[in-house]
């Protein structure tokens, strides 16, 4: 139950796992609020997370239901939604 | 495809300039579209909350002024396409647009542009490590989503948007500190003090951040950032006037997150596809489109620049171009009203005093420059494509001599981002190397399409993406 004044959770999953998120979380910032700094890897194999956050360095590229290359920077977080990290 | 959308004014960008060029062109009596990226109207600087509701309690003035701008324009009738994208623009103002994977093509009578501008970063070691971010990232963040990047953030560049956005973060409860890399003479204060109107405002936001423990480090700049699969620590040294680092000032502060811009860098992408001239300033963002101060005019018949795009000097100088450039708009379609002479006139005095002020904060946060030497030889430059600093060398001891001959050595600007990221930083290396000037170094162009696109989208058979 949410109290009033609450934000609504939103649960989604992110290399299988269950996140909570909360009702206007973009993917990157549900993950970086529970502390996932890691969004891929760069083409060096080190790790990348969040940079520009406003949609323009194409840094947060993750595959979102199925669809690659979306920025988690701009996508809204819904019920349901699987989200994955290209971390190999 | 969705067929074709007809429109008397249509502006990309729904910042403070293109909210003011919508509501000024639609007063007239002009149909106006507003295309723009993000979910929601205001740009960097009005930025709204992303959850559902009524805006918080402790909504920013700026988020209430952009929720009450963009409410004001749809209810006088401006139309707005959210989550859209302009990736292709043809002469006489066709658009095709990207609105989340649908396309959507628009002929304008007119166009605005006022598509903005976005961080200026300069590469250093460490700065492909999570935690590192722009100082608007950490602000989208905060703002949009009430998320906090990190419990320790170092916010470090330069400009008054690190002050802004340092008190943002404090609010929200991180330790913060701030090193600002421009050092302040004596000279910049006198000029301040020609500007009584606007020391409230500072005394305000400095008298925040010290009730929040916010310390501020003049001349001092971040030389490294630290960590294994993300940021643990930040090392910086004090600067001269030069930017060169003073030996014997090295310092680790401990952080999870860098929040880090040199001022901002116009988006002038779409402007320049369109044929729009451009000149270059480096303190005010770069490239900016070359306008008629009185009209908004481009080279370009019938499209208009307002904002950043022009020469980056904040929010008050973009909303006065952007009801510049509407009336403007509108005017030259025919449109008027008996006010319509008074209020163009109003909005261009506004605009020179408004914008007298912006050149002396330009001139006082001018990027010094040394700051091309930060980057070391091991360091990616290009976040895309994983170019180093020392293959961008040996490009430079080969001939190259500007940004885009690097390019076409080395792949450096050649990703996804289009250079937007590493171009400013690029151009600098290449400038301190060769002597030359940033105006001709500095010469990374976008190309089609302006930002990846489906080829379903370009063949307009995707099916629409849910949202
Ligand atoms: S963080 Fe830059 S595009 Fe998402």
């Amino acid at each position: 139950m949410t109290a009033p004044g609450a934000v609504a959770p939103v649960r989604f999953t992110v290399d299988g796992a269950e996140v909570v998120g909360k009702a206007g979380d973009s993917v990157a910032s549900a993950l970086l609020a529970q502390g996932m700094r890691i969004l891929r890897r760069g083409p060096g194999g080190e790790p990348r997370g969040l940079f520009c956050g406003i949609g323009v360095c194409f840094d947060c590229l993750v595959t979102v239901d199925g669809c690659a290359d979306r920025r988690a920077c701009l996508v809204p977080i819904r019920d349901g939604m699987v989200v994955e990290r290209r971390l190999g | 495809m969705s067929g074709l959308h007809e429109v008397d004014v249509a502006i990309v960008g729904a910042g403070p300039a293109g909210l003011a060029a919508a509501i000024a062109a639609r007063s007239l009596g002009a149909s106006v579209l507003v295309i723009d990226e993000y979910s929601a109207a205001g740009g960097q600087y009005h930025r709204q909350s992303a959850r559902p509701g009524p805006p918080a309690s402790d909504a920013t003035q700026a988020e209430r002024q952009g929720r009450a701008l963009a409410s004001r324009a749809r209810e006088a009738g401006v139309a707005f396409w959210a989550d859209a994208y302009v990736w292709a623009a043809f002469a006489n103002a066709m658009l095709a647009v990207d609105q989340a994977g649908m396309r959507r093509d628009v002929r304008a009578r007119s166009l605005v542009v006022s598509t903005g501008a976005h961080d200026r970063v300069m590469p250093f070691p460490g700065w492909t490590l999570p935690g590192v971010m722009t100082v608007g990232a950490a602000q989208a963040l905060v703002k949009a989503h009430a998320v906090v990047p990190g419990q320790r953030i170092v916010v470090a560049g330069s400009g008054p948007f690190l002050l802004v956005v340092a008190e943002g973060l404090a609010k929200a409860g991180a330790a913060v500190e701030i090193l600002e890399a421009a050092r302040f003479r004596a000279s910049v204060l006198a000029t301040f003090l020609r500007f009584p109107n606007r020391w409230g405002e500072l005394l305000g936001l400095l008298r925040t951040l010290r009730a929040r423990g916010v310390g501020l480090t003049l001349g001092r700049v971040v030389m490294r950032a630290e960590g294994q699969d993300g940021l643990q620590g930040v090392v910086s040294q004090a600067v001269d006037a030069r930017g060169t680092p003073i030996a014997g000032t090295v310092l680790r502060h401990d952080a999870d997150a860098l929040a880090i811009a040199y001022g901002f860098r116009t988006q002038v992408d779409l402007a320049r596809m369109l044929g729009c001239r451009t000149r270059y300033d480096d303190a005010a963002g770069g490239h900016a489109v070359i306008v008629d101060a009185d009209t908004g005019r481009t080279s370009q018949a019938e499209i208009y620049a307002a904002g950043e795009v022009t020469g980056v000097g904040g929010h008050e100088v973009a909303a006065l171009e952007g009801t510049i450039a509407g009336l403007s708009a509108a005017m030259s379609l025919g449109y008027t009203s008996p006010a319509a002479l008074s209020r163009l006139a109003a909005a261009r005095r506004g605009r020179a005093k408004a914008q007298r002020f912006a050149d002396v904060v330009a001139a006082t946060f001018a990027p010094s420059r040394d700051l091309a030497l930060l980057p070391a030889a091991e360091t990616i430059v290009c976040r895309c494509e994983g170019v180093t600093r020392d293959s961008i060398d040996r490009a430079i001891a080969a001939g190259a001599t500007t940004a885009s001959a690097v390019k076409r050595w080395t792949r450096c600007g050649m990703g996804r981002c289009q250079g937007r990221m590493c171009g400013w930083g690029l151009a600098r290396l290449v400038a301190a190397r060769t002597h030359s000037p940033m105006a001709l170094a500095d010469n990374l162009t976008a190309r089609l399409p302006l930002k990846p696109v489906s080829l379903g989208t370009i063949a307009g058979s995707n099916p629409p993406l849910v949202k």
